[in-house]
């Protein structure tokens, strides 16, 4: 297993993204009718230091229980959204922006 | 045959009736003081994040939603919120708006109220839920929705859900014309959905169909086609926190999926199947994981999450006669 680690930040937040190599959309081909040995670990992703769970549509999109009636094209989407939508992360882009005016 | 309890009405006809609205709204304020309100929004959000899956599949299918089991769970929520709000929900027919959806009554200033403020980090302002009132506080839900509010409060579970209302009530219309990440859309928002939208859903048959999940085929899924565009979109139109696992936040939530839940009983009453309940849900037994393994929770006598023996299980619920209410 391979796992490559992505670091970004949105509006002051940290976002950092571990993707498992086998889950990469141009891999999804070996996915499934793997018999026993199949395993998936997917992707995590960390926002602020909080770990959010990821899910992946069988259309190559991820979602999250945050964001539970859209999907987006990749991890990073996903993650500025919920920096965008979800309040206890919104409220901190707000005073990181404080922070950095001051 | 006539001991309906509670009789849901178009909310444009609670609108022109002084009295019925504002018993609605201080029903739902009554609700929100004593603390069950919240209880409701927890539960959604504890739900979301119950994952339904085997290991290596692909899906987004929790324990009330992208499955089988997203009509009747919402069908038994509405009932037990119904049942302590003591009054009938109306459903909120957005067909109706979708010419001009800003100018719904919906959003008058003493119902709904209207959008959020773009310069106030999109908080509703005006209206009994609005900020002006004081009366709406929200409650945030983390990843497995459990409520979030300071570290001190998560520590100690004996604390009232009360306690971690401390929120505002949000909306965002159409932000997806400004928002080019908007919803995996390309940053287009179809907009409200339209008659056509539900019509198509309501020639659809069966009711599901394997994988059981978000990526059922529309054309062969009613469940899906409902969920997906209909039902969705609605929340996708309106935002804010209708867009989150706490969409229940938004009074909106209810009315919203009022109109959902009387759409299944119109595709229930279809003259190919109403006197064929067998045709509502699949049989116990054959919603399965692609391994062939049951999916435990969305099969027809499954009790659901999170309430167990203590609600009704999915297959007493298909007749929603049984629940005590009915679509005027």
């Amino acid at each position: 297993m391979i796992m490559t680690r992505q670091r970004e930040l949105y509006k002051g937040i940290e976002i950092i993204i571990e993707t498992d190599e086998m889950d990469k959309p141009e891999a999804s081909g070996s996915h499934g009718h793997g018999g026993g040995g199949h395993h998936h670990v997917g992707s995590e992703l960390t926002i602020d230091g909080e770990k959010i769970h990821v899910m992946k549509t069988k259309d190559k999109l991820y979602g999250s229980h945050y964001l539970p009636y859209t999907a987006y094209p990749s991890i990073s989407d996903l993650a500025k959204n919920i920096i965008d939508i979800i309040p206890h992360f919104r409220h901190k882009t707000k005073t990181d922006q404080n922070r950095r005016s001051e | 045959m006539s001991d309906e309890i509670f009789v849901r009405k178009n909310v444009r006809k609670i609108l022109k009736d002084e009295k019925e609205k504002s018993e609605l709204i201080k029903a739902f304020i009554r609700l929100k003081e004593t603390g069950k309100y919240d209880r409701y929004v927890i539960w959604h959000a504890q739900t979301m994040g119950t994952m339904v899956q085997i290991t290596g599949e692909d899906t987004r299918r929790n324990a009330a939603h992208w499955g089988p089991i997203f009509l009747p769970w919402h069908r038994e929520f509405l009932h037990k919120f119904e049942l302590d709000l003591g009054v009938a929900l109306p459903y909120w027919d957005w067909t109706e708006d979708v010419l001009n959806p800003m100018a719904s009554p919906i959003w008058r200033d003493d119902f709904m109220g209207g959008n959020g403020n773009p310069a106030n980090d999109y908080v509703v302002f005006k209206g009994p839920f609005g900020s002006e009132q004081l009366k709406w506080p929200t409650i945030e839900a983390n990843d497995y929705g459990n409520p979030v509010g300071n570290t001190e409060l998560n520590a100690n579970p004996n604390i009232p859900l009360s306690d971690y209302t401390n929120g505002s009530l949000t909306r965002f219309f159409t932000l997806c014309y400004l928002e080019p990440r908007c919803a995996g859309t390309g940053g287009v928002n179809p907009g409200l959905p339209k008659s056509i939208d539900v019509d198509n859903a309501l020639a659809t048959s069966p009711y599901d169909s394997s994988p059981w999940d978000d990526s059922s085929s529309q054309s062969q899924s009613f469940r899906m086609r409902l969920e997906n565009r209909p039902h969705g979109g609605v929340h996708i139109w309106v935002g804010g926190h209708m867009l989150t696992n706490t969409s229940p936040n938004d009074p909106l939530f209810f009315l919203h999926h009022s109109n959902i839940d009387r759409i299944w009983v119109e595709w229930q009453n279809d003259i190919s199947r109403r006197t064929e309940p067998q045709k509502w849900y699949p049989p116990h037994g054959t919603i399965t994981f692609p391994d062939g393994s049951i999916i435990h929770g969305h099969n027809r006598n499954d009790h659901m999450t999170p309430w167990g023996t203590n609600g009704n299980n999915i297959e007493m619920v298909l007749n929603h006669h049984n629940l005590k209410y009915k679509y005027e």
